[in-house]
């Protein structure tokens, strides 16, 4: 007797598109601006998990949380850290965005890094949350697992 | 991937190309959240580019809706690509859409000093 089974394979583009869904129904009171940004944030840090995660003992997948008060919009999206070194690359990266004067600079200089090498094709998620969303980013590391947390205020 | 084809639809994206007397268009519409954004796109814009010679290039990015930062790398590569080929270029672009008008003005800037690439918004 033979014995058939399917099971689904989630691509990535499918995956990002129900997020976008997702966060676009959970965020219809706000100001379109804010809508579409918290869309584009919710995006690219799904992206960088989904690239960048591993599943470890008490996360053995990524998850992303949304909440909402009548002044804030925030986003944690949690994955498992695959090395010392990737945690430490994230942290500065983080850093660097929290703490510049000029936003747009940092943002201007990735651009250039693309144009000058073609080698040079990621890293500008981070820096679009920061300049493009106006979201203010941190992080929190415990047990393996770092948490990206991206905010922004309601005007 | 056919790189010959002169329409690409892939994962919600859709690049369409077509030439009429000495002007060819590119329009870009839907989404692009693909994964490796360079490997669909860059044997199409490299055709499209090799089509262009002695054309001039409208590069439509008003209808698309939405693009991971993923999509950026290849977006400025084809640009640079444009410029090198002495292929004169206008990028129109939509302030409607935030995103749009942020990453194409930094865009516009970044081009400044290639006056073959020329930024238009509406």
């Amino acid at each position: 007797m033979s014995k058939r089974r399917n099971w689904t394979i989630p691509l990535i583009s499918y995956l990002l598109r129900d997020l976008r869904k997702f966060v676009d129904d959970a965020t219809q009171e706000l100001p379109k601006d804010v809508r579409d940004a918290s869309i584009m944030v919710a995006v690219e840090l799904a992206s960088n998990a989904i690239k960048h995660g591993v599943s470890v003992p008490d996360a053995e997948a990524a998850s992303i949380e949304l909440t909402m008060s009548p002044h804030e919009i925030r986003f944690e999206v949690s994955n498992g850290v695959s090395s010392p070194d990737a945690l430490k690359d994230l942290q500065n990266r983080i850093h660097r965005i929290a703490t510049a004067e000029s936003k747009e600079q940092l943002y201007m200089e990735r651009l250039q890094q693309m144009l000058d090498d073609p080698k040079e094709t990621g890293k500008l998620g981070l820096l679009r949350i920061g300049f493009e969303g106006r979201f203010e980013l941190s992080y929190k590391y415990s047990d393996q697992i770092v948490t990206v947390i991206a905010t922004r205020g309601i005007q | 991937m056919n790189p010959t084809a002169r329409t690409l639809d892939h994962e919600g994206l859709t690049l369409s190309f077509s030439i009429t007397k000495d002007t060819a268009t590119l329009v870009w519409s839907g989404v692009s959240e693909m994964r490796s954004p360079e490997a669909v796109l860059e044997p199409f814009l490299k055709a499209r580019v090799m089509e262009c010679q002695n054309l001039k290039l409208v590069v439509d990015f008003r209808p698309f809706e939405f693009m991971t930062s993923a999509t950026q790398a290849p977006i400025v590569q084809f640009l640079k690509n444009l410029h090198k080929n002495k292929i004169s270029t206008v990028v129109m672009y939509n302030t409607q859409l935030e995103w749009q008008r942020v990453s194409y003005r930094c865009m516009k800037i970044l081009f400044r000093a290639m006056p073959s690439i020329q930024f238009e918004c509406l």
